[in-house]
């Protein structure tokens, strides 16, 4: 049933009450406390009412500015996760350029070469370029090996020498080309041995690491003088 | 001041989506870190926001406001209040730490505005425990539905909703403890 009280505070708390209606319910008001706390209460209410509005607002404000956080994480994550995955594969799939340290070590090995007695006049030229070699002046004793070999092309010692000075000098295109002629001329099973390992790491400096790792499986596979070394570059760049 | 900060206000007034979403993005770290290095959970610091945004928002509908410091100032200022008066509480209040910028914000105004805030809750609990029938009235009156509506919606007989009104508000002054004083009106 209808609650003519009700109504009234209705009424009075939106306002409509005036003049005398006004004063009387006013002094109802006062005489009353129940009254008193029933209009109290309205007016919190429709205090509530009139403010819910902006309050839900804020409210779903909120949560869809969360939402977009947390897609933003989703999506950060799943760019990290891609481009981690992606590292990995790469790692995975590809040799390192930057040499390992010992990778590095066995590349920059820098073993000493033994002089040679040849008769003639090159000799001078060539005790010239190993002293040169020997105390790791690669492009230098690399130039006077050259020089040698201009006038003793079959000197295959003297052409390891150059290649390994080439090499070491970073010359690998040089070292390459008197590698693959030794490997291809040389009789003597221990210069052709030194000749492939030479080639094998040449060509790994050099980013031709296919044919790279194909020597070194020869190399290991043969069982040879550089097979254990061959091994050992193998397992460190796998 | 930033001009930001009166578009925040604006914002608000007009309940508009974006600028909440703004304001959220751009300050609710800074709050829940707050929040965090006082005593406080993520969750603590989530409410802790919204409760501080609810109060400004009120603060700024108010013919009389004027933003005397950064909008952030303000709203670090309500929020730590509000994280001060939970930790109160829970009987932690000393563990607060107040990072003040030194520029004005209405310390009575935040008292009133949290005291109405927390009327409201109170509110919103209680209404959880009336009966269904009751509850579904009372929630389509603070979505504004007028008593025709209700009567529509609820099949009654006219004029039955004004009365099942009355008597559903009741029983919820009644369990919001009966003399819920005034509190201010905006």
């Amino acid at each position: 049933m209808d609650d003519p009280i009700y109504n009234r505070i209705q009424d009075y708390v939106s306002g409509k009450l005036s003049g005398d209606d006004l004063r009387r319910f006013e002094q109802q008001i006062d005489g009353d406390p129940e009254l008193a706390e029933r209009v109290a209460f309205e007016k919190n209410f429709q205090e509530v009412v009139r403010m819910e509005p902006g309050i839900e607002a804020i409210r779903q404000g909120i949560q869809a500015a969360k939402g977009q956080q947390t897609d933003h994480r989703k999506w950060l994550w799943g760019l990290l996760a891609l481009v981690a995955l992606g590292g990995l594969l790469y790692f995975l799939r590809t040799p390192s350029v930057q040499p390992q340290e010992k990778i590095r070590a066995m590349l920059e090995q820098q073993s000493t070469i033994g002089s040679l007695s040849r008769d003639g006049a090159g000799q001078g030229l060539l005790d010239s370029a190993i002293q040169q070699y020997n105390g790791g002046q690669f492009a230098m004793a690399a130039q006077q090996l050259e020089r040698y070999l201009q006038s003793t092309p079959n000197d295959y010692t003297a052409r390891l020498y150059a290649a390994q000075a080439h090499r070491q000098a970073k010359q690998f295109s040089a070292a390459e080309s008197h590698l693959r002629q030794l490997v291809a001329a040389a009789d003597d099973h221990l210069l052709g041995e030194q000749a492939r390992w030479e080639l094998a790491l040449s060509l790994w400096q050099s980013g031709q690491q296919e044919e790279s790792r194909e020597l070194l499986q020869l190399l290991t596979k043969g069982g040879g003088d550089r097979a254990e070394e061959a091994g050992s570059f193998l397992e460190a760049i796998q | 001041m930033p001009p930001k900060d009166w578009k925040y206000i604006e914002g608000l007034r007009n309940s508009d989506s974006q600028v909440i979403q703004e304001i959220y993005s751009r300050y609710s770290r800074k709050i829940l870190d707050h929040v965090k290095t006082n005593s406080g959970s993520a969750s603590d610091g989530d409410d802790v926001f919204q409760e501080a945004l609810i109060i400004i928002y009120r603060m700024c509908l108010k013919e009389d406001f004027a933003l005397t410091a950064s909008f952030y100032t303000l709203l670090y200022g309500v929020a730590s209040r509000v994280w001060l008066k939970q930790l109160a509480k829970r009987k932690r209040a000393g563990e607060v730490m107040f990072d003040e910028s030194g520029e004005y914000i209405d310390e009575d105004r935040i008292a009133e505005e949290m005291e109405w805030y927390a009327n409201y809750q109170l509110m919103l609990q209680k209404i959880d425990q009336l009966p269904d029938n009751c509850r579904k009235i009372i929630q389509l009156c603070l979505q504004g539905k007028k008593p025709r509506e209700i009567t529509k919606l609820f099949q009654y007989k006219a004029g039955v909703a004004s009365g099942r009104i009355a008597k559903c508000k009741d029983k919820l002054r009644k369990l919001m403890g009966g003399g819920t004083k005034e509190l201010s009106h905006g």
